[in-house]
Parts: structure tokens; C-alpha cells; sequence
């Protein structure tokens, strides 16, 4: 995984990054110069100009994107487009959160925006989590059923599964397998949004129905 | 545009390795910094948690993996199968039925002849230097005299059968790529219908009046075949694209 430094990053950028690499002091400030700009455009432009949270969430990926190039000393890729797909990123679960718990704050914002380590999945109650995770595995391919079968189910070791599937490497079962996740992970994804709609649809025309009914 | 629901990867280059996190032949640096990357990137997170999701839900029985076979695209199998049966149907039918034949447009006084000559039809393009003449019989004839004359050259034969076929011999053979007159007249000759027996027809290579059998064969069936032809294609095309899909 050597690879250059992105062509997609300004001159400003590759000389802070070198400098950041080479432990220069106030490195971290300039960088946050450098990115405010283009992660406020792109936040402002993800949420609405009037979301309240803008600050809140350019903050939090400012202080992401610094904490992850200070324990990636290898890190080459497009420093812009990482910090705004971090925010991005945030802003999808914020927008989904805000969908979801439109009436309940389970936990501060600030609090929640600090724990970035959570997956959606954790939002989510257990049982529903598995009636989507089942919606999903279903739609998969038939392919990905029997890679996962013999995964999961039969517990086969690599060699087995690599024989079954008439694979040319054990690294292509491992390849195959991240594409069949990649994959459920973008189904999951759609319908968790699909059924939120619904729960938000439902629980509004149900306090639309208690209102007429007030 | 970014996609408003679907997370997106921080640093492709890296998450793109993910599978490496499964090897156990990655290198402990590469694998550390997967884990890393997966700290901070939500979709490559999530990626993870549903693995282990999928492995929880099996062995407590929450979820279970569907049982399905390949996926067979019956359809296009069909559609291709199909189109290969109607555009065989379609040429064999061209093959073995008579072309109508092609008469010119030319006012006439005369009534046009009602012929009774089968083969070759009127201005047939046939195959080969020794063509199959047949007719319909006529009521009360005894046997026929077929005269076969060409137009343009000095190609003559004439020749007597009691049946309602002939094939040239070898030495009568017909000279390539000339048109030819046919008449056909009954013995007694008073057995003849008005205008006679006669027909027109050109020698050519097997191409050639296969292109005449193809443009003056059953509009039916070359309907069937071109429809056929049209269905076996997108039939085949649709294959290949599902396979590549």
C-alpha cells in the first residue's frame, strides 16, 4: 500500500501534510484553515444554510480528520475529499437520526456527534435489526448466498470454500466476500431508510389523527 | 452528486483492501492500518458490523441465509430459443415451398395466361445448367412436347414425356446465366389452354436464386423468419449482458 501522494491535493495541502509528517509545530491550525473552507460549503450545501448543527458537525470532522492523519503516517490520499466525506457521512447519519427521532432526543447531540465509533446499526432495536438484515440477505445475489452458507453457516475453512466455488485464490473468496457485504451493507442501508420513512409516515398521520381527534 | 442515504468510503484506496482484514497473510502493518481506516470510516464500518451481525444472527438462529439456485436468465434463453425455431421455421419454409413468381407491370391486351407450369415459375432465377420442369396435368393428354429456348442466345432443345416432369439430360444441359423460354404443349395440341403452357427463367448460381427464393418466397414465412432472426439476436444479446452483469 505505497502509494504517492494524491494529485488531487493543492500545493497548500501537500506542504502541509509533509509538514504535519515531519512533526512542524501549528501544522494542525493551518491544516484546519485549509479545510474549513470547503467543509463549510459542503455541509452547508448537505444539510440546509439554516440546519443548526452545521458548526457542530465541522467541528466534529476538523478534530476526526486531524486525529486520523496523526495515526496514519502513511496517509496519500485526497485530504479534502477525506474531510468532507467524513462530514458527509455525518450529516447522513444526523439527517437519518433527526428522521428517525424527529420527536426524541435519546442523548445529546454533542455527545452523539463525539462517539463516532457507533454504527447505525446501534440506533436501531434488535429485533428490527435483523428483520432488515434478513430483508437484505435475501435480495442477494445467489452467488453471495452460497459464499455466506459456507462462511457463516457451514463454518467451512478457506480452502474448502475456495474448491466449492471454483475460485482461483483463497484471496478470492476473501474479495468476493467483501463484495457480497459491500453490497448488503448498500441494500441494508435502502431499507432502513425505506422502512424510517414509513415509522416517521406513520407515527406523523398518527399524531396528525390525535390532533383532529384534540 | 453524493447519494443523500448510502455512506461513502473516507479513502478508497485504502477501504478498497478491506478483504485483506479477512487474509490471514496480510501483513500485521497493512492489517492495523485497515482497522484504523475502519475507525473513522463509517461505511467501512458498517460493512464490518454486518459481518458480524450475520455471523451472531446464524448461530443464534435470528437470521438465516436463503437457500437459491443460480439465477437462470430463463428469459432471453427462451426468447434466443424461440427466435432459432421461428427463423428455421421461416427458411425452410422459403426453401421448400415454389416462389411466386414475378411478372412485370406491362399494360397488355391480352389476358395474362393462367399457367399451369409449376416449376420454374414465371421469371425464376434456378440453380444449376439442369433445371426440374413440372407442370399440371391436362385432362385427356397423351404425353407433352417441351421446347426450352433461350432468348438472347441460340440455345434450342425440344423433347416428348408422357409425365408431368422433366429434367434435361447432361447433354441438354442449359448454358449459365441466360433466360430461357418455356412452353409446354399437350398431346393433341387442341388440349392446350388459351395462351398456352409458356414460362420464363434465368440459370444462376445457387446464391443467386436463393436471393430470388428469399424476395419472392411466402411474405408469411420470411414475416417469420426476419421476426425470428430479430428475437435470436436480442435473445443472444441479452445473454451476454447478464452474463457480464
Amino acid at each position: 500500500m505505497n502509494r504517492p501522494l494524491s494529485s488531487q491535493n493543492s500545493p497548500e495541502i501537500v506542504e502541509a501534510l509533509q509538514m504535519l509528517q515531519a512533526g512542524v509545530p501549528g501544522t494542525s491550525d493551518l491544516l484546519v484553515e485549509l479545510l474549513r473552507e470547503p467543509l463549510s460549503n459542503d455541509v452547508t450545501r448537505f444539510l440546509s444554510p439554516d440546519h443548526p448543527d452545521i458548526e457542530d458537525v465541522i467541528q466534529e470532522t476538523l478534530v476526526a480528520t486531524l486525529n486520523y492523519l496523526s495515526r496514519d503516517v502513511e496517509f496519500h490520499g485526497d485530504l479534502v475529499r477525506l474531510a468532507v466525506t467524513i462530514a458527509r457521512n455525518r450529516c447522513r447519519d444526523l439527517m437519518r437520526r433527526n428522521q428517525r427521532w424527529a420527536q426524541i432526543r435519546i442523548e445529546p447531540l454533542a455527545d452523539w456527534l463525539e462517539n463516532p465509533q457507533k454504527t447505525i446499526l446501534e440506533d436501531i432495536e434488535e429485533s428490527e435489526r435483523y428483520s432488515i438484515l434478513q430483508e437484505a440477505l435475501e435480495k442477494l445475489s445467489p452467488e453471495c448466498h452460497k459464499l455466506l452458507k459456507f462462511t457463516y453457516l457451514e463454518e467451512m475453512n478457506t480452502e474448502d470454500i475456495r474448491q466449492s466455488m471454483g475460485l482461483q485464490s483463497r484471496q478470492g473468496v476473501y474479495y468476493r466476500k467483501a463484495g457480497c457485504l459491500r453490497r448488503l451493507k448498500k441494500l441494508f442501508h435502502n431499507l432502513m431508510d425505506k422502512r424510517s420513512i414509513h415509522v416517521t409516515r406513520g407515527a406523523r398521520s398518527n399524531r396528525e389523527r390525535g390532533a383532529d381527534r384534540g | 452528486m453524493a447519494d443523500l442515504n448510502q455512506y461513502e468510503c473516507i479513502d478508497p484506496q485504502v477501504g478498497g483492501d478491506l478483504w485483506r482484514l479477512d487474509d490471514p497473510s496480510t501483513e500485521p502493518a497493512t492489517a492495523e492500518r485497515l482497522r484504523l481506516h475502519c475507525q473513522f470510516c463509517a461505511a467501512c464500518r458498517l460493512i464490518l458490523a454486518l459481518d458480524t451481525e450475520i455471523k451472531t444472527g446464524v448461530r443464534t438462529g435470528r437470521v438465516s441465509i436463503p437457500h437459491s439456485t443460480p439465477h437462470r436468465p430463463t428469459g432471453f434463453l427462451w426468447l434466443s430459443g424461440l427466435g432459432a425455431a421461428a427463423m428455421a421455421a421461416g427458411l425452410t419454409t422459403i426453401a421448400v415451398l415454389p416462389p411466386s413468381a414475378s411478372h412485370t407491370m406491362m399494360p397488355t391486351r391480352a389476358p395474362i395466361p393462367t399457367s399451369t407450369i409449376e416449376r420454374p415459375v414465371s421469371n425464376e432465377v434456378v440453380p444449376g445448367d439442369r433445371p426440374l420442369v413440372t407442370w399440371t396435368p391436362l385432362p385427356g393428354a397423351r404425353a407433352y412436347e417441351v421446347s426450352i429456348r433461350s432468348v438472347e442466345g441460340d440455345y434450342s432443345w425440344q423433347g416428348q414425356t408422357e409425365e408431368t416432369k422433366l429434367k434435361l439430360s447432361r447433354e441438354a444441359a442449359l448454358p449459365a446465366h441466360q433466360r430461357y423460354r418455356l412452353a409446354v404443349t399437350p398431346i393433341p395440341a387442341h388440349l392446350a389452354p388459351e395462351g398456352g403452357l409458356r414460362s420464363t427463367f434465368t440459370t444462376g448460381t445457387r446464391f443467386q436464386a436463393a436471393m430470388y427464393r428469399l424476395t419472392h418466397g411466402s411474405r408469411m414465412a420470411l414475416a417469420t423468419g426476419i421476426a425470428g432472426c430479430l428475437a435470436l439476436v436480442t435473445g443472444l444479446i441479452g445473454l451476454v449482458w447478464v452474463r457480464q452483469r
